[in-house]
């Protein structure tokens, strides 16, 4: 199995390479004085040496206990984060009032609450509960959507 | 001064803050898988038009209820609801087996707030004498400071020091973003002008530590938490137990808030520590375990202690404990509260206001605690297939509302998936979060530090407070190896 900390402390190698370039690039202090990019340099060095250190660690250590998903889980995971997204995207279009109780709705019953009431009223009430504390009692506007 | 503090502790908008944020934390803090932590960031976009006292006083009360929430579910089903309530299992569950449930109940809610009262008493007394000290730091001792709070990331991140390492300087990368406050000049803002103030910092801490605990939910949506709550009856306290757990408790508020004031040990840690001291103190150090009072009423204690101890470090000096306090600090930042000693200069009142406050808010947890456990058990038993995508919602437009920006809501989403990942791969998310709040500290007053010596690096090693506070963060930063260093000397020399 691949492991999440080696991929992540790979990942973590690029983006210090990336820092240590880019900061190469900003302006450099005068007389003594840092200049911006000292400290992205200084980080971006640690964070390539250290994920180094991890990569070679984790050669060694057995795979964690929180490190064990089966594929069932993962592809759950990654379904709910598309629910959620697709809910991001909604309410840009349609608006808080429309969009939240669809994904509410929509993500409970993917959770496997059937109960025709809990549905129904989970989503509606939260949805009325929410407008009213943002909207009347907080006054703070909510995404509307393009259509309203 | 004094009434006018009163006037804002007993107008109407404080107390009802003070009671939602408690019933909120003990609710909250009750069911497993949500952490108070995750409570604070979820409810800060609900408080952000508030006036400062009446916002923070719902985030304390918040805080210190959710510190207490934990035991309920410690004791009736075993399974700590915040990790700082994990020695609560210890006695509580087999006092619940014994059908004395309700007799834990009371002993927790009232060592609790007995933890609580005390540390609140410490901070009224420490935390002003420590902040009129701190009046005379300039930048390099705030250096000092700011890199002791980052050490302190070693010794939260026991599992794998290289791991919260790592997590520490992806937070300390995440600060850079934005316009350096020194030269001005854009960092990493790829010609974004959302980006130009840095990423906002409550969108972050709402994905790290809301959205993508929903996420670790959904793994275990299945796993059912319900307690029955026909057989429950109501939490009581007799005379004789209060009377037998009142040292106990009494000791473990002390303790609990001392190890509250030093950064990066919280609830969790010191509950255990008072555990421990109890039972060495105890005559019949044999009971611990089975079901008796002292055992319940220490931890609980002591984990409430570390709330007002935690309060300590935060508004005097700005540097937050644990993730708890990080979010707090967050919270301040949003009411232009800047935590330091000038706050308690500038903002005397709203200070002493939050000290009155907190005793009101262990008062209020008495009460519904020992009133009230009946109800909280009943949210407890929402099912998490309909909680978690509540929550969801709660994430977006929470985000969605601190400036009514929709990066911020990407922002979060973003941070949510990262936390998550992180997490699954065993890297600890609170240093990313005290790294993101004390790099831009760290880094530019060192550089100031630096305009001050033109450019000499000995201003860091001749004064003398700054250069204890250098000393004391590099052996907190190296503890761990020197720990297991020692360790393998005197294994050696067991050997031979």
């Amino acid at each position: 199995m691949i492991k999440i900390s080696r991929i992540f402390s790979s990942l973590m190698i690029l983006l210090g390479i990336y820092v240590i370039f880019t900061a190469k690039q900003f302006p450099a202090g005068t007389n003594g004085v840092l200049g911006p990019g000292f400290f992205p340099i200084l980080l971006g060095v640690l964070l390539i040496a250290l994920s180094i250190i991890q990569i070679v660690h984790t050669r060694h250590d057995k795979v964690e206990e929180n490190e064990k998903t089966d594929p069932a889980t993962i592809k759950r995971i990654l379904i709910s984060a598309l629910i959620i997204i697709a809910y991001m995207v909604f309410i840009n279009i349609l608006g808080f009032l429309i969009s939240t109780p669809m994904f509410l709705f929509s993500i409970m019953f993917y959770f496997g609450v059937r109960k025709k009431s809990t549905l129904i009223l989970t989503s509606l009430v939260t949805t009325a509960v929410l407008y009213f504390v943002f909207l009347k009692f907080l006054s703070v506007s909510l995404p509307t959507g393009i259509f309203f | 001064m004094i009434v006018e503090v009163l006037q804002n502790v007993f107008s109407w908008q404080v107390l009802l803050a003070i009671f939602a944020g408690v019933s909120a934390g003990i609710a909250i803090g009750a069911m497993p898988g949500l952490t108070s932590t995750m409570g604070i960031a979820l409810l800060m976009p609900l408080t952000f038009k508030f006036e400062p006292q009446v916002g923070m006083m719902l985030l304390i009360g918040e805080f210190v209820g959710g510190i207490y929430g934990g035991s309920i579910t410690a004791i009736l089903i075993n399974t700590p609801g915040t990790s700082s309530a994990a020695a609560t299992t210890l006695d509580g569950f087999p006092m619940t087996k014994r059908g004395e449930a309700g007799r834990a109940l009371g002993i927790s809610t009232i060592a609790s707030a007995t933890g609580g009262m005390i540390s609140g008493l410490m901070l009224v007394f420490i935390a002003p004498t420590l902040a009129s000290m701190a009046l005379k730091f300039s930048a390099p001792e705030t250096f000092a400071l700011a890199f002791f709070g980052i050490s302190i990331i070693s010794s939260i991140s026991a599992n794998s020091l290289t791991k919260g390492l790592i997590s520490g300087l992806l937070g300390l990368m995440v600060s850079l973003i934005g316009m350096d406050n020194i030269s001005g000049y854009s960092r990493f803002t790829f010609g974004s002008i959302f980006l130009m103030n840095g990423l906002s910092f409550i969108p972050v801490l709402v994905g790290l530590f809301a959205m993508s605990q929903c996420l670790t939910s959904v793994e275990e949506l299945m796993v059912n938490n319900s307690i029955d709550t026909k057989s429950l009856k109501r939490a009581k306290i007799s005379m004789k137990d209060f009377l037998k757990i009142l040292p106990t408790a009494i000791r473990a508020g002390i303790t609990g808030t001392f190890i509250g004031i030093v950064p990066g040990a919280g609830g969790d840690i010191s509950a255990f520590v008072s555990y421990d001291m109890e039972k060495r103190l105890s005559k019949h150090p044999e009971l611990f375990g089975t079901g008796i009072p002292e055992g319940i009423a220490a931890p609980e204690a002591s984990n409430n202690g570390t709330t007002g101890g935690a309060l300590i470090p935060l508004l005097t000096l700005g540097i937050p404990g644990d993730s708890n306090t990080a979010v707090l600090l967050g919270a301040l930042m949003m009411y232009n509260l800047t935590p330091g000693p000038q706050l308690f200069v500038e903002n005397a009142v709203t200070v002493k206001t939050l000290f009155v406050g907190f005793f009101i808010a262990n008062f209020v947890m008495l009460t519904l605690g020992l009133s009230n456990v009946k109800n909280f058990v009943k949210i407890v038993n929402i099912p998490k297939q309909v909680l978690v995508p509540i929550v969801m919602v709660l994430c977006v437009i929470g985000s969605f509302a601190i400036n009514t920006n929709f990066d911020d809501v990407i922002v979060m989403f973003v941070a949510g998936i990262v936390g998550y990942v992180l997490s699954k791969g065993g890297f600890p998310l609170s240093p990313i979060v005290l790294a993101l709040i004390l790099g831009p500290m760290a880094e530019g007053n060192f550089r100031r530090s630096l305009v001050m010596s033109h450019g000499s690096y000995s201003i860091f090693f001749t004064r003398p407070i700054a250069a204890t506070f250098i000393f004391i963060a590099l052996i907190s930063l190296f503890w761990p190896i020197i720990k297991t260093a020692v360790k393998q000397i005197k294994q050696a020399r067991m050997s031979k």
